[in-house]
């Protein structure tokens, strides 16, 4: 028997329970037609079809979601697409759609997908944030240098107050970003170690029993549709994403940094002014300066709202869908595995 | 008629349940093992079951031969009650007995990848 993707045990365990509620139908089948009870003939006959169907859906979908079954090649073949390579953790293996989902969120070294080579949402999240605490800081440094022109004092702090408010207000967003990616990430974490492991079985076992049949059927669905869907979702939105973007290279913020760098320097190694014409110099100088950093800032500043932009739809919108889907999947689902079997005609023997 | 039908199958039927399980329940002691627990369960249920059917048969011979003693009408109703009880006790019988090899059948229904032994 190929490996199973719950366990032998976990096979034993559902199979002991049908086989117990086969037995308990039986009785109650038997007491219905000794006593012409009619009550008890349903209840035995209704349970002696939800066993036979369960231990049908237990040998189903150990065929479907086995190593080498029909659901992983299914998504094999549409995730290991020609030139493409995934690092994955050896509990992702088995479902390369979980692996590229999680390398796409949260990886920690470039994936290649369709020939191309991307980095995480997380990694270039982070490497801007690194690049844009090194701009603040450099920046919050100039901010609080006061330098005396003789006839005024100027205070880099009034000048510099809307690039900081905007630089950390930037950083906020991205680090919801970076947060949001690790949230998704963890999520397909848990699918990858938990879905067939834990909720798949509970599912097939709650299930046989009458009072936690819904639950039974609602549990199943969300496995399947948690281990196949969502990720095959992501795999979706990552070809989105590679087709229509490509506006997500890091914005040049070090050459910004280092031109504030440049500015803080000639800042510290100005001599105070003593007259009137000094002090004229020394604010054409810095007025100079600061003009040319304003344009650079400008532009950076469109490029960072264009990732920022980009990000917000692959951590925020793009999931939003997935969710959706998988949502409906899982309704659709839990229809057909918890509603009450129907057998037309059938149900009206005896 | 139906009142007192009532009261007659339904203690007998819970009686019978409660003293047969009551003896093989609590005569042995319970796992914490889930796959003890339930395997213990399943060899109690498919040996309850072949009890209960063998008291359902003689059950359904006491009907018939009481029915013996009444006129027509009478013998007829408790004959048809023996037929009834005799049924039940038959099909208790081969669903408890086969209650393994159907459980294993089920799974066997779309593929026949899962073992053919509990």
């Amino acid at each position: 028997m190929s490996a199973l993707p719950f366990g032998n045990y976990g096979f034993t365990v559902a199979l002991y329970v049908i086989s117990i509620m086969v037995a308990v139908s039986g009785i109650s089948l038997g007491i219905g037609y000794a006593f012409n009870e009619r009550r008890f003939k349903d209840f035995g006959r209704e349970e002696l079809y939800q066993s036979i169907i369960n231990g049908a859906l237990v040998g189903g979908l150990i065929a479907l979601f086995s190593s080498g079954g029909m659901v992983g090649s299914l998504i094999g073949s549409l995730t290991l697409l020609n030139g493409t390579s995934l690092t994955c953790s050896a509990y992702m293996s088995g479902n390369p759609a979980l692996c590229l989902s999680y390398d796409y969120l949260a990886g920690t070294g470039p994936y290649t997908f369709m020939g191309v080579q991307h980095q995480s949402i997380l990694s270039m999240t982070t490497l801007t944030l690194t690049s844009l605490f090194g701009l603040d800081a450099v920046l919050g440094v100039i901010a609080s240098v006061n330098v005396n022109l003789v006839i005024v004092q100027l205070s880099f702090n009034y000048v510099l107050a809307p690039i900081l408010s905007e630089i950390q207000y930037i950083i906020k967003i991205l680090s919801t970003i970076a947060i949001s990616a690790l949230v998704q990430a963890s999520v397909i974490s848990f699918i990858a170690v938990g879905a067939l492991s834990l909720i798949l079985p509970a599912g097939l076992i709650l299930r046989s029993f009458y009072p936690t049949r819904k639950l039974g059927g609602f549990l199943t669905a969300l496995s399947i549709g948690l281990y196949v869907v969502l990720p095959l979702s992501y795999v979706f939105n990552i070809m989105l994403v590679g087709s229509f973007s490509s506006n997500t290279a890091s914005p040049n913020i070090n050459q910004l940094t280092l031109t504030a760098s440049g500015i803080e320097g000639n800042i510290f190694s100005f001599k105070p002014a003593v007259n009137s014409t000094q002090g004229n110099s020394i604010g054409n100088a810095i007025s100079g300066a600061l003009a040319s950093f304003a344009n650079s800032v400008s532009d950076v500043i469109n490029q960072i709202f264009s990732m920022i932009s980009y990000f917000i739809v692959y951590t925020f919108i793009l999931p939003a869908f997935s969710l959706i889907v998988t949502g409906i999947s899982v309704k659709e689902l839990a229809e057909v595995l918890g509603s009450e079997a129907y057998f037309g005609r059938f149900s009206m023997l005896g | 008629m139906a009142l007192r039908k009532a009261c007659l199958k339904i203690p007998i039927v819970f009686f019978l349940s409660f003293a047969i399980l009551a003896k093989y329940i609590y005569a042995e002691p319970f796992s914490f093992d889930v796959v003890g627990t339930l395997s213990a369960v399943q060899q109690t249920l498919m040996q309850v079951g072949p009890i209960f059917s063998a008291v359902l048969f003689v059950l359904g011979g006491i009907f018939y031969a009481v029915g013996q003693l009444f006129p027509s009408y009478k013998r007829a109703n408790l004959h048809t009650m023996a037929i009834d009880i005799i049924i039940g006790a038959i099909v208790v019988a081969v669903l408890s007995v086969a209650s393994t090899n159907l459980a294993i059948a089920s799974t066997h229904l779309l593929t026949n990848l899962t073992s053919n032994s509990l």
